[in-house]
């Protein structure tokens, strides 16, 4: 008899949608996430596109399902390192890292007030700051903080324990070992931003001014670091001209060799918060093919109603800073629309890809992948990979993979 | 349910009790409500706090809880005494507490009313208890429910909605208007790859799918079989089909729209050439005439030697489709592979406005781009017209250099776009007074919301 469980392995928008559909049709589900929140990317937006809701919108509503359905349970800091059996009956062992931080947090924050020690924000990718003890973030799920061991000073400091009036928090908590019997897996594992270190000619983590695409979803967002002020890095002055690359790292064999699906769109959407801001700014955006596809044409014609946004057909060769002002020149192939070879900008964003999590850090789980890191085996198995771990996908298309495999998943364990 | 016995319990941790004068909302909501039982505790979601609650269930029969502290987005799991006892959660620390900043207004003259801060939360619990009262656990009514799917529309979508829903163990039926299962999968010559390395067409997988399709003794196949009305409600519903002269209603549980697609109407694109010039076709005669192995000229039949592709075929253009069709910009490479399977010298030309490949699916652009008998160019076109001996003359601007330049080629192929079949007609056909249609906020062009 096979065992009837599905272990979903990360909790972006993928996995969670592939773990709902499969628990609220009766089956019990698993959700193994390494991060402290569930959400994945999504969560770090501003809004998304087509419909430009707040993430917490959609995801609070898989949220609110989880809550109602005793089937599914979820770790957090959790990852899989080892998997034995087969379809029907896998054993799965999970280490799930200690939080330090237990379910009697009521998010006060006095702990934060007192914590002496800083650490760049992940989650802000590092443009801003938290303690070493923090919220993971302001909608965060599940709402409990969180320690970062790497730089808390430990039983020595333990000013937060003083501070925490509900006993939430334990500095010698352990790292844990579970073994969990499931008879499917669902990989959900996503992605993870191209490394902006390798796009050595566009400034890529160089140049101040020269940032990415989601650090520009951090600025923009009235959460994050800025509280969703639109500013410059090194000065924090407010950009009157904005250069967006696309497909910086994309369409490259010598960095990513594929085509990253999203970053188009995300570029346009992009657009509408600098609008939002700054009624004057000028953008201009360096695209190689403008990816609108299907029903998204309607997002980029409204864009291309804007007469301060120029879209360009021509690649990027070379992004410099302007010593003194803290500009930043882009130099690009002779192009079409009537622009000079160098142009002055104040802000330039790189429209940097997506790259298959697991393909920077390997998953304990034999399954085949392409040279890019992208899953492309495993049925046979009943291990199947979902949303962005298994191509570039926008959040749509990455939840209907996501219920496509659950219905698979449920095919395995229902045999 | 036994008779009902609230029992408030207001939270003073997490910066409640400092805030609020606890004295004016007690009293307040003792006059108001007079719940049976009524504590203030330091932290309620604490071990202690929840077994003073867990003892009043316990000891005086309390079996409705208004849970006065934080959110019902946080705690959920802790606030949960078990099925029989109804829980509400009065959330006066994240919409009053935290969120209420003194607007300064002067002290209340009247000695009874309290600062707007205690006046908000002795609502929030006020309105909570109310809640509580007038509540009544709900009791399922399970009725039997159908639980065979109905299918509507047999093409590539249908076919793998139906094994999949019979492979999950249930009943299928599959309604396919026409005399044969496959839509317009069944027609093409080729798909477009569909595993990595993603470079290659292949043979099309339609065939293999019918088959199993027809296999499976789980999924009744109807062909030349139209839906005449669906009525009930999901899980319940009456769908009257008809085959021949005859009808039947079947019951079912719930429906997948699978209809699929039209082809742009081309006698539109007369400005194209279409319909004016022999040797002008759409991309979806062009999978025909591939399909069929009569790839030559209409006109006179001779060999093709040379093709032009114009993309957005009316695509993207706010006269004919807005919307882009997705498919065609990977359906004009693979058609380009078939020109140039004809003859070793053939050559394609892919006239577009963006090269919409996204994803993996670059692989396959960059194979065409490494074909030396593919030329792709972003322009605009200009004029087409008849050339001589049969020939099409294709007038473009290259985008990239600026310049003019003709081609020409003995078949030019119009990239048209889908239609969804939903658009214009009513394929649901629902017995239902809003309509012969799932209602729809029209906001994708004709395209189910
Ligand atoms: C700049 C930018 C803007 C975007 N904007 C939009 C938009 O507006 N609209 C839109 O539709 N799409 C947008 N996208 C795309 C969107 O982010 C993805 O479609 C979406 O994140 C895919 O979800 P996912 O669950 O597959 O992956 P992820 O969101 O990456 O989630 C994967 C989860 O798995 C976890 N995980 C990873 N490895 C492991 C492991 N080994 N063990 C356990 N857990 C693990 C991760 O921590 C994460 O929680 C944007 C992308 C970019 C780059
Ligand atoms: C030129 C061209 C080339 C293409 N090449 C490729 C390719 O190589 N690879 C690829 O992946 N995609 C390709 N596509 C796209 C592909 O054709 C569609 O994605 C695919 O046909 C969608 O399948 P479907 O089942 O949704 O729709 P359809 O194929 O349209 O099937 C719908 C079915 O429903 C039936 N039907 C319609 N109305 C009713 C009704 N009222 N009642 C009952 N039955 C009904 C129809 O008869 C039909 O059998 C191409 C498209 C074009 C235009
Ligand atoms: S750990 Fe303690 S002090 Fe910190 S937020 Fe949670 S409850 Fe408050
Ligand atoms: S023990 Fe660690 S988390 Fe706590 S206050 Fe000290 S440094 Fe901060
Ligand atoms: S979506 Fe656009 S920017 Fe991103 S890789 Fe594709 S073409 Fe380049
Ligand atoms: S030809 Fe390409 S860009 Fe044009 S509608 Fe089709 S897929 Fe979209």
């Amino acid at each position: 008899m096979s065992n009837n469980s599905i272990l979903v392995i990360g909790g972006g928008f993928s996995g969670l949608t592939a773990a709902l559909e499969a628990a609220e049709v009766g089956h019990e589900v698993f959700i193994v996430e390494k991060m402290p929140y569930l959400g994945g990317r999504v969560a770090q937006l501003k809004h998304y596109f087509p419909k430009l809701c707040p993430p917490s919108c959609g995801l609070e509503i898989n949220f609110q399902r989880i809550k109602n359905n005793p089937r599914v349970k979820y770790f957090t800091l959790a990852e899989v390192v080892g998997v034995s059996g087969g379809p029907g009956n896998y054993e799965v062992k999970i280490r799930i890292k200690p939080r330090y931080v237990n379910n009697n947090c009521t998010a006060c924050d006095k702990c934060v007030e007192v914590c002496p020690v800083e650490r760049n924000s992940d989650f802000d990718f590092n443009v801003g700051k938290t303690k070493a003890i923090y919220r993971p973030h302001l909608m965060s799920f599940p709402m409990r903080y969180v320690i970062d061991d790497q730089v808390c000073e430990g039983t020595s400091c333990a000013k937060c324990v003083e501070a925490c009036e509900y006993q939430a928090i334990d500095l010698e908590e352990k790292e844990k070992e579970i073994t969990l019997n499931v008879g499917s897996l669902l990989v959900a594992t996503g992605w993870v931003p191209y490394d902006v270190e390798k796009l050595t000619n566009l400034g890529g983590g160089q140049i101040p001014n020269v940032i990415t695409n989601m650090q520009l979803e951090r600025l923009a967002a009235p959460a994050g670091p800025t509280d969703g002020k639109i500013q410059r890095p090194s000065d924090g002055a407010e950009p009157k001209r904005i250069a967006f690359v696309q497909c910086a790292g994309s369409r490259d064999q010598n960095h990513l060799d594929y085509c990253s699906y999203i970053c188009c769109m995300a570029s346009l959407k992009h657009c509408t918060y600098i609008r939002e801001q700054y009624p004057d700014a000028e953008v201009v955006i360096y695209y190689i093919d403008l990816r609108a596809p299907g029903r998204y044409e309607k997002f980029l014609n409204n864009i291309q109603q804007d007469e301060k946004v120029l879209m360009v057909k021509g690649k990027v060769a070379k992004i410099e800073e302007e010593p003194g002002s803290g500009d930043v020149i882009v130099t690009a192939e002779d192009i079409m629309g009537g622009l000079k070879v160098e142009e002055r900008f104040n802000l330039v964003v790189l429209a940097t890809g997506m790259q298959p999590s697991i393909a920077v850090e390997d998953l304990a789980l034999d399954v085949a992948k392409d040279d890019q890191g992208f899953i492309i085996g495993g049925e046979e198995k009943g291990v199947f990979a979902v949303g962005c771990a298994k191509m570039p996908l926008d959040v749509m298309t990455s939840a209907e993979t996501a219920t496509g495999a659950a219905l698979k998943a449920i095919q395995t364990v229902r045999r | 349910m036994a008779d009902k016995k609230i029992g408030v319990y207001i939270c003073t941790g997490c910066e409640i009790g400092e805030n609020v004068n606890m004295e004016k909302v007690t009293e307040y909501i003792d006059e108001e409500c007079s719940p049976a039982v009524m504590k203030q505790v330091p932290f309620l979601c604490g071990k202690e706090g929840l077994a003073q609650i867990q003892n009043d269930i316990d000891g005086e029969g309390v079996n409705r809880v208004c849970v006065a502290a934080c959110s019902p987005r946080v705690m959920w799991d802790v606030f949960d005494f078990g099925p029989d006892v109804v829980v509400d959660r009065a959330n006066i620390r994240e919409l009053a507490v935290w969120s209420f900043h003194d607007p300064g207004l002067p002290e209340p003259e009247e000695d009874e009313m309290s600062d707007p801060l205690t006046m908000m939360v002795r609502d929030y619990i006020k309105m909570s208890v109310a809640k509580l009262d007038r509540k009544t656990k709900p009791e399922a009514e399970p009725i039997e429910l159908d639980k065979t799917i109905m299918v509507l529309g047999g093409g590539l979508t249908g076919l793998t909605a139906a094994l999949d829903t019979a492979e999950t163990g249930y009943d299928v039926v599959l309604v396919e208007k026409e005399d044969k299962l496959g839509g317009f999968a069944a027609k093409m010559y080729k798909q477009t790859p569909t595993k990595h390395p993603y470079e290659k067409a292949e043979a099309p997988s339609i065939n293999e799918l019918i088959s199993r399709v027809e296999a499976n003794d789980k999924i009744k196949v109807m062909t030349k079989t139209s839906l005449q009305l669906i009525k009930g409600a999901p899980g319940k519903f009456k769908a009257t089909v008809k085959q021949g002269d005859e009808e039947q209603v079947l019951s079912i549980g719930s429906v997948i729209l699978a209809t699929g697609w039209k082809p742009y109407d081309a006698s539109k694109l007369d400005s194209l050439g279409y319909g004016k010039i022999k040797n002008v076709v759409t991309n979806v005669e062009l999978e025909q005439l591939a399909k069929n192995g009569k790839l030559n000229r209409p006109s006179d039949g001779q060999p093709v030697l040379s093709a032009a592709f114009i993309q957005c075929a009316g695509q993207r253009d706010a006269e004919h489709l807005s919307y882009c069709s997705s498919v065609c910009c990977m359906g004009s490479l693979k058609q380009a592979g078939y020109i140039r399977e004809l003859n070793d010298e053939a050559k394609a030309y892919i006239f577009y406005k963006d090269m919409r490949t996204p994803g993996v699916y670059e692989n396959y652009y960059r194979a065409a781009q490494d074909d030396p008998g593919i030329f792709l160019t972003k322009s605009e076109i200009q004029e087409v017209t008849e050339g001589e001996n049969g020939k099409v003359l294709v007038k473009v601007t290259d985008n990239l250099l600026g310049e003019d330049f003709e081609v020409e080629v003995d078949l030019l192929v119009l990239a048209t776009g889908m239609v969804p079949t939903i658009a214009d007609e009513p394929v649901l056909k629902l017995g239902y007074r809003l309509g012969e249609q799932i209602p729809d906020l029209d906001l994708f062009d004709g395209f189910a919301d």
